[in-house]
């Protein structure tokens, strides 16, 4: 139903009305957005990713096949934007991530679901910035937006046996990462007991 | 052992992504994006369009380039295929001063045409990119 709408828009715009775009774009928005946030770290600079798709988008619209959903071909242009952006930046050096058991992630479950939701929020913001640009981004797709395995490599161009593999491996050093963080509590409550 | 491993960290991770949302752009956003749409729009309209269209040109440079090249090639005494001409054409033809290229002249007007027409249509492609950009 919601692609349907999609390709009313799409249609109208290919028919001449370049202003039947904006609700492709009203539609989208905060999922680019967030995607472009997520990849870049910076508000502005993932704003003018952002638009900088959107445009794209428009111009090469005569392109959209249909085969697959218009959010896929959306965000493949959106990954493509940022990890040009990124290639101007310096890397960053790696960051440190514990090694993580399921005892572990009891644990952290536990710590987790102790602290204030704007505290949770906050402190996952925080993890999911130390990692890499590809790694915010699978997860991003994979969790808010739910998009399948096969979406989410039509939109990176990896194949989906090492999809999976980067997925297991981003999970756990988001595990881990989020373990380095709360480890001094994590020991003080096993002390208390 | 290790699949309880895995999936216990995989509850975690979903449990944590939960607590992420997602986050809003300025409010002129899509505001901005169609400005910019419709200002490329305009200037696509008023486009320039040359008088003598590329293909012109093309036929042109490649109508001279065969005069030249069968001047140079044809005998010297007779030019066939042209008999057809009516008497009164001929007499123009005769009264007209013979102006006679000699076959170093008619190479440097080959080349030449050949550097102008490669010229034009690199000159083109630079500036169109230049405004494109």
């Amino acid at each position: 139903m919601y692609n349907e709408s999609d390709q009313d828009y799409i249609n109208l715009v290919l028919a001449g009305n370049a202003n039947a775009f904006a609700n492709l774009v009203d539609r989208y928005k905060e999922m680019v957005f967030t995607l472009c946030l997520r990849m870049l770290r910076n508000r502005e600079e993932a704003e003018e990713a952002a638009q900088d798709t959107f445009i794209k988008t428009f111009k090469s619209l005569e392109r959209y096949k249909g085969d697959a959903k218009f959010s896929t071909w959306l965000y493949k242009i959106a990954y493509n934007n940022c990890l040009d952006r990124l290639k101007k930046q310096k890397r960053r050096a790696p960051v440190v991530s514990l090694e993580i058991t399921g005892e572990n992630a009891a644990s952290l479950s536990n710590v987790f679901d102790s602290i204030d939701e704007s505290d949770k929020k906050k402190t996952i913001n925080e993890c999911l910035n130390l990692m890499e640009p590809e790694e915010r981004f699978l997860l991003i797709l994979y969790y808010l937006e739910e998009k399948s395995l096969k979406e989410i490599s039509d939109i990176m161009n990896i194949n989906t046996n090492n999809l999976k593999i980067k997925l297991f491996r981003g999970r756990k050093k988001l595990a881990g990462i989020v373990r380095s963080k709360f480890e001094p509590e994590i020991i003080n409550s096993y002390e208390k007991e | 052992m290790k699949k309880n491993d895995d999936e216990a960290i995989e509850r975690l991770v979903a449990k944590m992504m939960q607590h992420t949302s997602l986050e809003k752009p300025s409010d002129n956003f899509t505001k901005n994006i169609m400005a910019s749409i419709i200002s490329n729009e305009t200037s696509v309209t008023f486009a320039y369009k040359p008088l003598i269209s590329k293909r012109t040109w093309m036929i042109i440079a490649a109508a001279i380039f065969g005069i030249v090249i069968y001047c140079l090639t044809a005998p010297s005494a007779a030019v066939p295929g042209f008999t057809f001409i009516p008497n009164y054409l001929q007499k123009i033809g005769k009264s007209v001063p013979v102006f006679q290229v000699s076959s170093t002249t008619a190479s440097v007007l080959v080349v030449a045409t050949l550097m102008i027409c490669v010229q034009i249509f690199l000159l083109k492609n630079y500036l169109n990119k230049k405004i494109s950009h």
